[in-house]
């Protein structure tokens, strides 16, 4: 046998007899082997990593654990339940709350426009007409006065287009939401929980800043959101989780220019 | 006469499922040993090692539902507890103050050539492994898994497993050995 291939058989058995002393180069049995009966360095070698081997195992595999493990694990479970069912309760009641002040605002609605055709029977009239039939309104139904500089955006009105099947059904699909004003509370709820998260983090309380990006997250807030709370997963050791949080945000097609740094002190 | 281990943990998962909560501390007792044992092995610290043995159950328990049953339960749990222990140890990034070679120091307690000595020092080389050859060399040498065991509790390719362990026992020999670092030559 020549130097050279002598050599290449060399390196072989040296990277394959790790996986050959634990019984999984089957393959490669018979030819690592041969090496070793005739490499006196790489039997040296491999008489190493078994004596390596029997080393390590010589170390305890199982170790007792400090006294009441068992009941301190489960009173950790009973906390972590008790901490989500309250949560819970109170999201399960957020739809409720939401239907109601929609059926309110509704109802406001209504009343207004009815109060708007007929002048109220009650109000004399004034100088002024118009102005005087809304002064009045808003006296009677009790609603805030309408300001001007707070007027929300009115969805875009495309241009008259022939009734095609297509557009028929593209109407059809989305009747409600085009004629609801958007809400601009959730957003600023969303950002108001950042804002506090961002103040907790600083101040090194992860526990509080994670619930309050938590809130951000579920109020509709921003992939931001997301990211904040993904962030202080990592840095509390929770990196299933964080990853978890990273893949909704991947999933959601998150441009990398989202990405908001956050120094913290 | 007793079920076998992985039934007996079956039936265990089943009646948690069922919203038997308590039957969850059986699951604890029988394995408390071997994921504080791994903990303690990979964090080298024994107050870390019962917070995140605690953390490793909690988790195992939340995630109950998504216990497929492919693998057994005792593989799962020391699953979670090294991947816990990994993700900890990447984010500390310190090192284990203690190495854990033994409790007790008498010199009589040969376990292996050199007695105590010796597995203070296979323990500390240990420690000082990266986190992920660490993990292979404990689920390799001390739970005795098979590469493709190791591969899943990683979450890693088998080759990949080849190369950690490949890798490590080359560091273990140089840091017990220093006189025998190999030469790629023969």
């Amino acid at each position: 046998m020549n130097v050279i291939r002598r050599w290449l058989e060399c390196r072989f058995a040296r990277g394959a007899v790790s996986a050959y002393l634990d019984g999984e180069a089957p393959p490669l049995r018979a030819r690592i082997e041969s090496h070793l009966a005739a490499c006196p360095r790489c039997r040296e070698l491999a008489h190493a990593l078994s004596a390596q081997a029997r080393a390590i195992e010589a170390l305890p595999a199982e170790e007792e654990p400090p006294a009441g493990f068992v009941n301190r694990v489960m009173q950790r479970i009973s906390a972590a339940e008790a901490a989500r069912v309250p949560a819970r309760a109170g999201w399960r009641l957020v739809p409720v709350a939401v239907a109601a002040g929609a059926a309110l605002m509704v109802i406001a609605a209504a009343m207004w426009l009815v109060l708007a055709k007929e002048p109220s029977p009650v109000a004399p009239p004034a100088a002024g007409g118009k102005i005087a039939n809304g002064a009045a309104r808003t006296h009677v139904v009790g609603l805030p006065k309408p300001t001007p500089e707070r007027n929300y955006p009115t969805p875009n009105r495309e241009p008259a287009e022939p009734a095609t099947r297509h557009s028929v059904r593209a109407r059809e699909a989305v009747p409600v939401r085009e004629a609801q004003p958007p809400s601009v509370e959730k957003p600023a709820v969303a950002q108001a929980h950042r804002d506090a998260g961002h103040l907790y983090e600083n101040q090194g309380q992860l526990d509080q800043a994670l619930k309050e990006y938590a809130a951000a997250r579920d109020q509709g807030g921003s992939r931001l959101a997301r990211l904040d709370v993904a962030r202080v997963y990592e840095k509390t050791g929770h990196t299933a989780e964080a990853v978890d949080e990273l893949a909704a945000v991947a999933f959601a097609e998150l441009d990398e220019n989202d990405w908001e740094p956050l120094t913290v002190d | 006469m007793d079920k076998p281990a992985d039934t007996a943990d079956l039936d265990i998962v089943r009646r948690c499922l069922a919203g038997h909560r308590d039957a969850f501390a059986e699951l604890v007792q029988r394995h408390q040993r071997a994921v504080f044992g791994i903990a303690l092995r990979m964090l080298g610290d024994r107050d870390q090692a019962d917070d995140a043995a605690q953390e490793a159950f909690v988790r195992a328990y939340s995630r109950l539902s998504t216990f497929r049953g492919d693998s057994n339960v005792r593989a799962w749990l020391l699953r979670i507890t090294t991947r816990l222990c990994i993700d900890l140890l990447r984010v500390r990034r310190r090192r284990p103050e203690v190495f854990l070679a033994d409790q007790q120091t008498d010199p009589a307690d040969a376990g292996w050539e050199g007695g105590v000595a010796e597995r203070h020092s296979v323990a500390r080389a240990i420690a000082e492994l990266p986190p992920h050859y660490k993990a292979a060399i404990i689920l390799r040498h001390l739970q005795h898994m098979s590469y493709s065991d190791i591969a899943a509790a990683l979450g890693i390719p088998v080759a990949t497993v080849k190369t950690h362990l490949l890798r490590a026992r080359r560091m273990l020999r140089a840091r017990l050995r220093p006189d025998a670092a190999e030469g790629a030559t023969p």
